[in-house]
Parts: C-alpha cells; sequence; structure tokens
C-alpha cells in the first residue's frame, strides 16, 4: 500500500472495516510511478535477402506449431515469430535493420565454393584441351583459400544403367585426383566420389546421350 | 576441421565463424550464437538428401546448397518458434532477438 493510502478508522465494526478496505484497494490502485514500457518480446526473425553472388531471390516459408504459415517472397521481407503467436504479416526489414542486426554474420560468409566442369574426350580417358589448361587454375584458386577443401565428383549422363554409371563416374574422378596431386595438390584436402548418373547438370529422360553430363566437377571451398 | 551431423557450433560474445558444408551451404554465425546441425545426408547416387539444422540463439547468414536444389523438401531450419522450409537461397537468421 502506497503511502498516499493511508486510512485511519475510528469506531468500525470488523465489517465495515473489511468493506472499507476493498474500495480502498480499489481507489489506490494507481497512480503507480511511472515503469518504462516493457521491453518487446523476443521474438525469432526470418529474413529474405537476394542471393550474395547472383543476386536471385529464393522463397521460404515460415511455419509454426499452430500450422499457420507465412511466405517470403519479396527483397528484404521479414517476418517475426513470437512463441505461441502467429509469424507476423511478412515486411520489409530496412536495410540499416539489416546492418545493425546481422552485419557480423554477413562478415563471417564463407567465400562461395568455386566450382570446375572438367570434361573427357569421348570414348576415353583423356581430358579435353579445354580441362587441361583448367588443372592448374584449380590449384591456385586452393592455394588461395585458408583452410581449402576439394571435392572431385565424377557424374556421367543416363545412357546405361545406374549402377556401372556410378562406377564410371568414380573411375573418371579417380583420374582427376590423380591429376590434381601430380599437379602439387596434398591428398588430405581431397574428397573424391560419385554421383553417377544421379545429378545431371543437364535434366534429361533415362538413356539420353548429353556430353555436358558427362563430366567431373571439382568444387574449391 | 570436419563437421559431423549432431555437431553444435557456438560462438562466444567476440565471436564470429563461418562453415562451408560439403554442398556447398554456407552457414555464418555472429557473437553469442548457437547452432545444431540436427541432420546432414549428400549422397545424391543413393537418393539420401537432406539438411535439418536449428538456430537455438544469436543470429546466421545461411545460403542454401545442392541439397535445396535437389530436394528442397529435405531442407528445414528451425528456430525456437518456427520451422523454415527454404527454397532458395539466403536467409538471415535470429532466435530470440530483442
Amino acid at each position: 500500500m502506497s503511502r498516499f493510502c493511508r486510512l485511519t478508522i475510528h469506531r468500525a465494526s470488523r465489517l465495515t472495516l473489511a468493506v472499507g478496505l476493498g474500495l480502498l484497494a480499489a481507489r489506490c490502485h494507481h497512480p503507480a510511478p511511472q515503469a518504462p514500457p516493457p521491453p518487446p518480446a523476443a521474438a525469432d526473425l526470418i529474413v529474405l535477402v537476394p542471393d550474395p553472388d547472383d543476386g536471385t531471390l529464393g522463397r521460404a516459408t515460415v511455419g509454426v506449431a499452430s500450422g499457420a504459415v507465412v511466405e517470403l517472397a519479396e527483397a528484404r521481407a521479414s517476418t517475426r515469430v513470437v512463441a505461441g503467436q502467429t509469424p507476423s504479416a511478412p515486411t520489409p526489414m530496412p536495410e540499416d535493420e539489416i546492418a545493425r542486426r546481422f552485419a557480423d554474420a554477413q562478415a563471417a560468409r564463407p567465400l562461395p565454393p568455386q566450382q570446375f566442369l572438367l570434361y573427357f574426350q569421348s570414348g576415353g580417358d583423356e581430358l579435353t584441351p579445354e580441362s587441361v589448361q583448367l588443372v592448374p587454375q584449380i590449384v591456385t584458386t586452393v592455394a588461395g583459400r585458408p583452410f581449402a577443401d576439394v571435392s572431385i565428383i565424377g557424374h556421367t549422363d543416363t545412357t546405361g544403367d545406374s549402377t556401372s554409371n556410378a562406377a564410371l563416374g568414380a573411375r573418371r574422378a579417380n583420374l582427376i585426383r590423380d591429376r590434381l596431386v601430380s599437379a602439387g595438390l596434398a591428398l588430405g584436402q581431397i574428397e573424391v566420389g560419385s554421383h553417377g548418373e544421379s545429378n545431371l547438370l543437364v535434366p534429361t529422360a533415362d538413356n539420353v546421350n548429353e556430353p555436358r553430363n558427362r563430366r567431373v566437377e571439382v568444387t574449391v571451398r | 576441421m570436419a563437421l559431423q551431423q549432431g555437431d553444435v557450433l557456438r560462438t562466444g560474445a567476440d565471436g564470429k565463424l563461418g562453415v562451408t558444408l560439403k554442398d556447398g551451404t554456407r552457414l555464418s554465425l555472429g557473437p553469442n550464437t548457437e547452432v545444431a546441425l540436427k541432420s546432414f545426408a549428400f549422397s545424391p547416387a543413393d537418393r539420401q538428401l537432406g539438411f535439418v539444422m536449428s538456430v537455438v540463439k544469436g543470429v546466421v547468414d545461411y545460403v542454401s546448397g545442392r541439397i535445396a536444389k535437389l530436394a528442397p523438401d529435405a531442407v528445414k531450419i528451425e528456430t525456437p518458434t518456427s520451422v523454415i522450409g527454404v527454397r532458395g537461397t539466403h536467409l538471415l537468421l535470429g532466435a530470440a532477438q530483442p
């Protein structure tokens, strides 16, 4: 009870006293000392932004336990999600707020992985002349990155069955690894694998002879 | 340094961290941030594709990789209050932000 609400009661019965105190409590409920407004409830934030490398814009859906879903489809579209509530309608987050909130995370973003596509001359294990020239470029790129890590993945087109294509992709990836190691790459940085016919560069139906799909992808991260 | 599914990435008050996953997914964390890599599978040859991560606290810059291209429905990002489906490519995420 605040000091402004002191009350003196003379000769009051118990009953009146009780009623009197009830009224008193109601009257003296305010003014409370002016408290600062409560901070906004902590929220999760989701912001859709253009791709850092090519500027294209994707899409994202944000769902919560109640089943409510909000879709983000515009540049800088953002939603706030407070526990137990529906996500806020998408609104563009101003650039300066993005910078204030996310600059540190954005500054730590790694360089995009760099990818090299190497092709074999048809029917053999010889690289095309263009692909031969990529080998020293790959070595230079690896040298220019801290903690570089290289993956060499063989791919085929959809001619033939998927099992033999997986093996063919692996054989070609190993050939590229050998070339890169002789050009100076350390083995410990290299991972070799095959995606066979399951990761086509140019989508085709099954059993389609497509030279652009018969490649080895070297990715430097 | 190799990351495994189930690992948790954490930064301190003056920390930052950037990682690139095998499929080209890039994650970078601001200070006081925690991210759990709940599942990661990138083996297109046997159709094993998936990525689930949870932003437990702090702020994250996320750029999707090949998994999101090959199997968009297999990519999920969780925050304490929501689940995000990704159709490419670049999101900024904050958990329990003022």
